[in-house]
């Protein structure tokens, strides 16, 4: 009897867990049929709601960015791309979309110096996990070498060396790239930048929807950016979104 | 030994790795920067007679709180008289101050100081400068000399009054000299602000200078005007200067008038009688000292100055005037020259000079044909009187294989000097370009459909088959976008990184201990010879070389209990054998045999040799 009701129980939990996936999956392809039609908005509305009950995914982002460039929402479809590539980094199908977006909006990267661009070859997760790898590998490799008493081994220091030199080359791109982890998306066209968080302020510029931007203090409805070209000012809060930070049911 | 330093070179390495992976845990940028804070403390006047009394400002600036002490000084008084704070939001930094006020009072004439006042800002004692004064015999005169622009508290809400006809020439009154009285509407005109205060009078500024009226608007002033001694119908007056620029909203001939509100303080004379009939508190210091002293808000205005407000002509307006006003010039460049059709390049533009620069707009190509063009953004810099730069960063996608230059961009403005609208050109800028392979974005090819018009806002919309496609597959959903240093098997792995390299090290510093005892050396080194003479041994028996084999297993036997027993090896003898073993110890026995064969001469037998070599070998690893 008691054997019977855990099996009852066991299959009425696998029932309701199929029938979740069935619904969130169908969900999704009822979103990627809606773009398939060219119904941007619909798509949007329903890849929302899969990502505010199941949560988000980086081809769910993906898929969500698209649609949001579909429809002309440069700042959005920027801004999930780059969620994207947080979750799935290395993703050539966002970063080839993502830089399709950003030539097609006129959103052209100014003259970086070289160890941005360099940096920039990778996601923040992919230096630090080449990073990780490499220090695991050194651990084990002195571990080994000192079980063994084999320290002087040519073939180990080659390794421990190795190691410390993909350590040395990845860590400092991994830190750079994690201090604009959590930056933000301008997502509302033509935002001007304010020189104090009034909105009667004077304006020192206007900064273009779907500039990356790095947030910094706030004040009232005002946050402080600084763009990638060094320009800063405030902003009103509602009109950019950060990247690391999903807000309330992806409702944007 | 050069091991031993290669090993130490890659443990601080890995420390160094590990150090750098622990910094991975601190939040980014969580350093925090300190204010800086100044303290000035300053009189409004260094001389000033022992019967009046003069104002000692202390400022702090960089913070809006702070507590100052006032120094114990000789032949001084010091009556707080409030304090007030002031903060700006410049270019996104704030800047906050707090000044503190008190009336300073002499007791005797001569010369004075003021020792550094200590100023307490968040438990750190900032100190200022020591201050000399000199105070001078009395001179009856019952008004201070205001050498400076006092700064006072604001008490009682007393409401502000013009002064009246007459009043003006014994307090203060203002003055605004516009750069020309003939304006165009929109036109921006340098201006000078002055406002003039009798001397000896104590006044605080409450306001900046306005314009009366809806007419004229104050584009820009400076934040802190000039101030200097001017001499008014043979009258000496206090002047401050501000410079700034105006323009005029509408058309017509309007007065321009200035005004300012401003804080008097009014000493008030004390009643003469003495109720409690203390003769000493009739002593005019006491008079001035415990004077009683009111605030009366005033506002300071300029005479009216009538104005002339022209349209702008209508005839020869180009095309692309945007209302900019004033005396321009352009620079333009562009980056990258050199590319491939649907390669952007960028136009950069500055419009520098002097004029209205919130109605400059971004100079325009003269000719769009094959180009692409974006919208531009713009940063501008002001400067004084009207003085800056605007800078415009525009992209432009050639969309033509048969273009070699960019085109001329133009920009429009009125001089208001000439009376005439004037166009920049800009050069032509060479380019070359290469054809791009494959599909281009953008370019309009024969037989191409033509793009419906595309609605406000999303002319930029790219098309969805330029895209990537669709990913069927929502694939693993999480709730949050974490980096990887804060997932759970990314820190597994640390931990076990860490735990190895831990472990590494344990068992290195473990080595190291061993390698340091002498007496597991020594061992070491017995061990290391016994193996050579068990190897010369075999060899002897292979060779059928019997001394060869005597030789070396005495050698080894000795060895080994020299080590046992703290002797010289050479010095071990049968004897001591005998002595110290057990009769049927087997290394007794052999070393017996081994000693006969050597004296007698007879040869041991050789499939014995092998079997000594063992027992030898196995008796001496038994040894303890």
């Amino acid at each position: 009897m008691k054997n019977k009701l855990i099996i009852l129980l066991l299959t009425g939990l696998l029932l309701f867990c199929g029938v979740t996936a069935m619904a969130r999956d169908n969900l999704f392809e009822q979103a990627n049929q809606a773009y398939s039609r060219g119904d941007y908005q619909q798509a949007i509305n329903l890849y929302l709601e899969v990502a505010a009950e199941e949560g988000v995914s980086g081809s769910l982002l993906y898929n969500l960015a698209n649609s949001y460039a579909a429809a002309g929402q440069v700042g959005r479809a920027v801004l999930n791309y780059e969620r994207a590539l947080r979750l799935a980094p290395g993703n050539s199908d966002i970063q080839a979309n993502l830089e399709q977006v950003r030539k097609d909006a006129g959103l052209y990267r100014d003259d970086t110096p070289i160890y941005e661009r360099l940096a920039d070859l990778l996601e923040a997760d992919q230096w630090l996990l080449l990073s990780g790898a490499a220090f695991l590998l050194l651990a084990v490799a002195s571990l080994v070498a000192n079980l063994t008493q084999k320290i002087a081994a040519a073939p180990l220091q080659l390794l421990i060396g190795g190691c410390l030199l993909i350590i040395t080359v990845t860590l400092p791109p991994a830190l750079l790239r994690y201090q604009s982890w959590n930056d933000g998306v301008v997502t509302e066209g033509e935002v001007k930048l304010l020189i104090s968080p009034f909105p009667e302020a004077a304006s020192a510029g206007a900064i273009k929807e779907g500039r990356l931007v790095h947030p910094g203090k706030t004040h009232g409805d005002y946050v402080l950016v600084r763009d990638r070209t060094g320009r800063s000012g405030w902003i009103a809060k509602g009109s950019f979104a950060r990247i690391a930070e999903l807000p309330s049911h992806q409702k944007e | 030994m050069k091991q031993h330093h290669r090993t130490n070179s890659i443990f601080f390495l890995a420390a160094l790795v590990l150090a750098l992976s622990l910094l991975l845990q601190l939040p980014a940028g969580s350093v925090a920067r300190a204010a800086d804070v100044t303290v000035k403390a300053e009189l409004n006047a260094t001389e000033f007679p022992l019967d009046q009394a003069v104002l000692l400002t202390i400022t702090v600036s960089g913070t809006r709180t702070a507590d100052p002490t006032m120094p114990e000084a000789d032949g001084l008084r010091f009556a707080y008289r409030g304090q007030n704070s002031q903060t700006q939001w410049i270019n996104g930094n704030i800047s906050s101050s707090v000044s503190f006020v008190f009336m300073v009072q002499a007791e005797q004439a001569g010369s004075h100081t003021i020792k550094p006042i200590k100023v307490t800002v968040d438990g750190k004692v900032h100190l200022t400068d020591p201050i000399t004064c000199t105070v001078l015999p009395a001179s009856g005169a019952k008004a201070p000399p205001a050498g400076g622009q006092a700064i006072q508290p604001r008490q009682g809400n007393a409401p502000s009054t013009r002064l009246r006809s007459g009043e003006a020439e014994k307090i203060g009154f203002m003055r605004i000299i516009p750069a020309r009285d003939n304006v165009y509407s929109g036109q921006l005109i340098p201006c000078t602000i002055k406002a003039y205060f009798r001397q000896g009078m104590r006044v605080t500024l409450k306001s900046s200078p306005r314009f009366v009226g809806e007419n004229f608007i104050l584009q820009s002033i400076d934040d802190k005007p000039q101030q200097q001694e001017e001499l008014i119908n043979g009258e000496p007056y206090t002047a401050l200067t501000w410079q700034g620029t105006l323009s005029a909203v509408k058309v017509g001939t309007f007065p321009l008038e200035v005004e300012m509100d401003a804080d008097l303080l009014v000493r008030e004379q004390r009643r003469q009688n003495n109720l409690l009939g203390v003769p000493f508190l009739h002593d005019p210091f006491f008079d001035d000292f415990f004077a009683q002293y009111s605030h009366r808000e005033v506002k300071v205005a300029s005479p009216k100055k009538s104005i002339t407000v022209m349209d702008l002509p209508a005839a020869g307006r180009p095309d692309d005037f945007h209302g900019a006003i004033g005396t321009f010039s352009l620079a333009v460049a562009a980056s990258p020259l050199q590319g491939k059709i649907g390669d952007p390049i960028t136009l950069k533009m500055m419009v520098s000079g002097t004029g209205n620069f919130d109605m400059v707009h971004a100079p325009a190509l003269t000719d769009k044909e094959g180009w692409k063009t974006y919208p531009a953004t713009d940063s501008v810099e002001k400067q004084k009187r009207g003085r800056g730069k605007k800078t415009f960063e525009q992209a432009i996608v050639p969309t033509s294989p048969e273009l070699t230059t960019i085109p001329p961009v133009q920009f429009s403005y009125f001089d208001p000097e000439a009376g005439e609208y004037v166009s920049l050109v800009s050069d032509p800028i060479s380019i070359e370009l290469e054809k791009a392979a494959g599909i281009t974005a953008g370019m309009n090819r024969p037989g191409d459909k033509k793009p419906t018009p595309a609605p406000p806002g999303t002319a930029e919309r790219p098309q969805p088959n330029s895209l990537a496609p669709l990913h069927p597959d929502p694939g693993r959903l999480v709730q949050a976008i974490r980096p990887l240093y804060q997932t759970r098997w990314f820190l597994l792995l640390l931990t076990a990184a860490l735990l190895c390299l831990t472990a590494s090290l344990l068992l290195y510093r473990r080595r190291k201990k061993l390698a340091a005892d002498p007496t597991i050396l020594l061992h070491k080194r017995l061990n290391q010879q016994l193996n050579h003479h068990y190897r010369e041994m075999e060899q002897a028996i292979r060779a059928g070389d019997q001394d060869s084999f005597c030789s070396h297993c005495r050698t080894a036997i000795q060895l080994r209990l020299a080590e046992i027993w703290g002797l010289e090896a050479r010095a071990i003898t049968l004897a001591d054998l005998q002595q110290r073993l057990p009769a049927d110890a087997p290394l007794l026995d052999i070393f017996s045999r081994i000693e006969h064969a050597g004296y007698s001469g007879n040869s041991l037998e050789q499939d014995r040799l092998e079997e000594m070599l063992q027992t030898t070998r196995k008796e001496l690893e038994r040894l303890p």
